[in-house]
């Protein structure tokens, strides 16, 4: 908990002190649809604000935290179903094994997902999407796009999005209340994990997500290899 | 003065078997899982299982001969899952012998492991975990009253020849005229160099020994070994003469892993062919397996069985003698925990 804590807030810190000098280009060459993003982003911050925030704060208060820590978990495993595919479309088949065992042993030993027994087993999480899978790929990511409810996203990333809800294990789940029920689950979950970080957010809170969001993206998509131009007299 | 000498004649009897002791090591390796199999004596339901727990003694001992040095092993099941010793049996006596070896070779006499297991069988066999979906097809894996002659290892290459003589009488109902000292014998080579492994044996039964019928058993493996991969392939055929398990069951395995720090992940195809039953199917099986430590795994295995292998799997014969050892066929996932010492 404390390692997965001080690891965000050191992603986040070093987002940050990119993000500085980074914007104004970014603006420009990144997202030439601000206008039309922004005003989404406005729609999407009303829903936030009246309906998914109070929910997932209410949900974090009225929840123990080993039930949190289970359910993110358990939403974790599942998408390590997606990991994998993603690992083996981008021929990674070291980390394709890991996930497999990830799955495997946290599927079993930790009980259906809700306990990460494969972490302090020694075998670390590969995270990967279609959209990362088009990236390494070499596909650009096209413009900065927020979407209607699904947050920021680029065309690229957007356009992937059907490839990785089709190799979602919960759409597969055939009765439709429980289907539901777990995307639900899954919004308020990934939701509330959210609170924590968002309260570094400063300044103009479109632009630092979008800012966040590209930078992130980058480092993902390169496995944390990331390009950093310093100037001539730093 | 008296003292002296009794307490000197006590510690002399205390040192004496602590010296003795010295070099018998006690080892084990405990196992346990849960496994859900789908046999017919068991439905589908979950069962906390032992996955053939072991524990044995086994040392060296000074002959006073140059060059030439004795060893001893003893080693039984240990239940895990109700705690049993166990007694006879294939799956339960496992090894008892004695031997000497040197730059010449190794001779043993006792309860042992085949050369036909340990060169071509356990090519495809070691390294899976559950006991029962894990073991198909494995004929002789452990013979009682056997000796037998290991040649020491010549630029990788080996030849072995065991002979089973159990005393059994002649004269079985559509058996053997002739009273043979020697049951069985088993006659096999191994070349290993470089990744690369080659093993051969061939295996003759006599029909007293196995009751029904002369059985004949030629196996033949290889593997290759390269980085993190290892594939390998097995092929044995057996020959009955009267033909109660059939006059001809062929078992061909091929089967890889990847070795991922202290992750492994593997798979292995079966085919078993049988013409008296006229029986043709595969088993599946896919494992990922943890090391945690040097001396301890985790492991989840499933594997995947055609209904005609349940059907003979059950007909199979003469276990308790180590012949057609199938163990308990069906679609099993098996998930186990496994501690060494």
């Amino acid at each position: 908990m404390l390692t997965s804590s001080l690891r965000s807030g050191i992603t986040a810190a070093s987002l940050g002190v990119v993000l500085v000098a980074a914007p104004v280009m970014a603006e420009t060459e990144q997202d030439p649809w601000e206008g039309f993003n922004r005003s989404i982003y406005s729609f999407n911050e009303t829903v936030d604000r009246y309906a998914l925030k109070p929910l997932a704060q209410g949900y974090r208060y009225v929840t123990p935290d080993v039930a949190e820590k289970g359910v993110s978990n358990f939403f974790d495993n599942i998408a390590d179903v997606g990991n994998l595919f993603n690992n083996l479309l981008q021929f990674k088949f070291e980390a394709a094994g890991k996930t497999f065992a990830r799955l495997t042993f946290n599927s079993t030993f930790g009980l259906a997902g809700l306990i990460d027994v494969a972490t302090p087993m020694g075998i670390e999480a590969h995270e990967e999407d279609f959209g990362q899978t088009l990236g390494y790929w070499g596909v650009g990511s096209g413009p900065y796009l927020m979407l209607p409810l699904l947050g920021p996203s680029t065309v690229r990333d957007g356009l992937a999005k059907p490839v990785d809800w089709m190799v979602d294990p919960v759409g597969d789940v055939d009765h439709v209340p429980t289907r539901n029920t777990l995307y639900g689950l899954r919004l308020v979950d990934t939701r509330s994990r959210l609170l924590k970080a968002e309260q570094i957010i400063s300044g103009d809170k479109y632009a630092f997500i979008r800012d966040a969001y590209l930078q992130r993206r980058e480092y993902q998509i390169n496995d944390g290899a990331v390009k950093v131009k310093y100037d001539s007299d730093f | 003065m008296k003292k002296s000498l009794i307490a000197l004649a006590v510690a002399g009897a205390m040192t004496a078997p602590i010296v003795a002791q010295a070099d018998a090591t006690l080892y084990g390796s405990i196992r346990v899982g849960l496994a859900n199999a789908d046999t017919s004596d068991n439905d589908g339901d979950w069962q906390v299982t032992d996955e053939t727990s072991r524990i044995g003694i086994k040392g060296d001992v000074d002959l006073g001969l140059e060059g030439t040095t004795g060893y001893f092993q003893f080693e039984t099941r240990l239940r895990a899952d109700n705690g049993e010793f166990a007694g006879v049996g294939e799956k339960n006596a496992r090894l008892a012998l004695v031997g000497a070896k040197g730059a010449w070779g190794a001779a043993q006499a006792g309860r042992m492991y085949t050369p036909h297991w340990l060169w071509t069988s356990s090519v495809a066999d070691a390294g899976w975990n559950h006991a029962n979906a894990g073991v198909i097809r494995e004929v002789g894996l452990r013979q009682p009253n056997t000796v037998a002659y290991i040649s020491p290892d010549m630029s990788g290459f080996q030849i072995a020849g065991a002979a089973i003589m159990g005393g059994v009488a002649g004269d079985a109902a559509g058996g053997d005229e002739n009273d043979n000292d020697m049951d069985a014998y088993n006659v096999a080579a191994k070349f290993s160099a470089a990744g690369a492994f080659v093993g051969l044996s061939y295996m003759s039964v006599d029909s007293d020994y196995i009751g029904g019928s002369d059985y004949d058993i030629l196996g033949v493996a290889a593997s290759y070994t390269v980085d993190a991969f290892k594939v390998y392939a097995r092929y044995q055929d057996e020959e009955s003469v009267l033909g109660t398990v059939g006059d001809d069951i062929e078992t061909t395995q091929v089967g890889g892993s990847y070795t991922i720090g202290d992750t492994i992940l593997q798979a292995r195809w079966t085919n078993i062919d049988s013409t008296a039953a006229g029986t043709d199917g595969d088993q599946w099986m896919v494992g990922v397996q943890q090391n945690l430590g040097k001396r301890a795994r985790v492991w989840v295995e499933y594997a995947d069985v055609d209904d005609e292998l349940v059907e003979i799997g059950e007909d199979f014969t003469n276990e308790a003698r180590g012949f057609a050892n199938t163990g308990g066929f069906g679609d099993t996932l098996s998930i186990g925990y496994r501690l060494d010492f």
